[in-house]
């Protein structure tokens, strides 16, 4: 089931769910982005079952606090699912903070450029 | 070439990505490459976060250097902050300072995820992502920031906090 979530904007980024992807883009630097993003997330979740994409290849920043809500999301992942990252290795917070995250659960976190 | 800004703000969120934006348009016009521009912005923007969340009051103060032949920048956040909070800060500190910046990373993403009200991220990820030396002091010498308050007042409650961090940039021809 391909996966729909109409495009927000919120403050300085836009969220969509098209296809088999989420895709994030602009910067978050919330002073709580999980309030907005796990929605996104949890809407994801309930739409794919085996298989969840984020691109992030366009989003610029994302804070501490966003980081933590991505580890949130991975760790509480439905079992037996697979998370693709999407990225831009260009971008240093993707190459670092990413890898690190897949580094949590490398036989079910896969990055893609 | 020499560089050093130092700018003083008042601790409200949305100068955090003003400041983060001003630091990488600023360093990326000839003082060092974009992907460096953006690591020094990315330790600013983390520090600056934990000042307007902990500030306990008056202004704050980031300074950003460059001396020629060092091949680092050195930037430092000081800000005014309550002994309690003070305690805070030196309690991370001392659990994300040591061993490999990496692991210590991943460790406090882990500690994130079980214990979410004690996020550590900040300090790991400069450690890490930015390559940042971290290190502070703390004096009594509030005045340096906030000359408009009763500072007899409250220097027994309040003390300055200078965080510094030292990151490694390319040398960059101009």
């Amino acid at each position: 089931m391909p996966l729909h979530i109409p495009e927000q904007i919120h403050a300085k980024s836009i969220i969509f769910g098209k296809g088999d992807t989420l895709f994030l883009k602009g910067e978050i630097d919330d002073i709580d982005p999980g309030v907005f993003l796990t929605q996104f997330f949890d809407l994801a979740k309930e739409q794919m079952d085996q298989v969840i994409k984020i691109d992030f290849k366009n989003l610029e920043f994302l804070n501490s606090s966003g980081i933590k809500c991505i580890v949130s999301f991975v760790m509480d992942k439905k079992p037996g699912s697979k998370i693709i990252f999407i990225t831009d290795s260009g971008k240093t917070w993707q190459k670092t903070s990413l890898e690190v995250i897949q580094s949590l659960d490398e036989e079910n976190i896969f990055i893609e450029e | 070439m020499t560089f050093n800004l130092n700018l003083t703000f008042g601790p409200r969120w949305e100068n955090v990505s003003n400041i983060r934006n001003f630091v990488t348009e600023m360093l990326s016009t000839g003082i060092v490459d974009i992907i460096d521009a953006k690591k020094v912005a990315t330790a600013s923007s983390e520090l600056v976060e934990n000042v307007v969340k902990y500030s306990a009051t008056g202004g704050a103060m980031i300074d950003i250097k460059k001396d020629p032949g060092t091949g680092k920048i050195s930037l430092t956040i000081k800000n005014i902050a309550s002994n309690d909070d003070i305690n805070t800060f030196e309690t991370i500190f001392k659990n994300v300072i040591g061993g490999d910046p990496k692991e210590m990373y991943k460790k406090m993403m882990l500690r994130s995820f079980n214990d979410p009200e004690n996020s550590q991220l900040g300090l790991a990820r400069i450690r890490y992502e930015c390559q940042g030396e971290i290190s502070y002091e703390i004096s009594q010498d509030i005045k340096l920031i906030s000359n408009v308050l009763d500072c007899e007042q409250i220097k027994d409650d309040f003390k300055l906090l200078s965080v510094t961090v030292e990151i490694p940039v390319k040398q960059f021809e101009n």
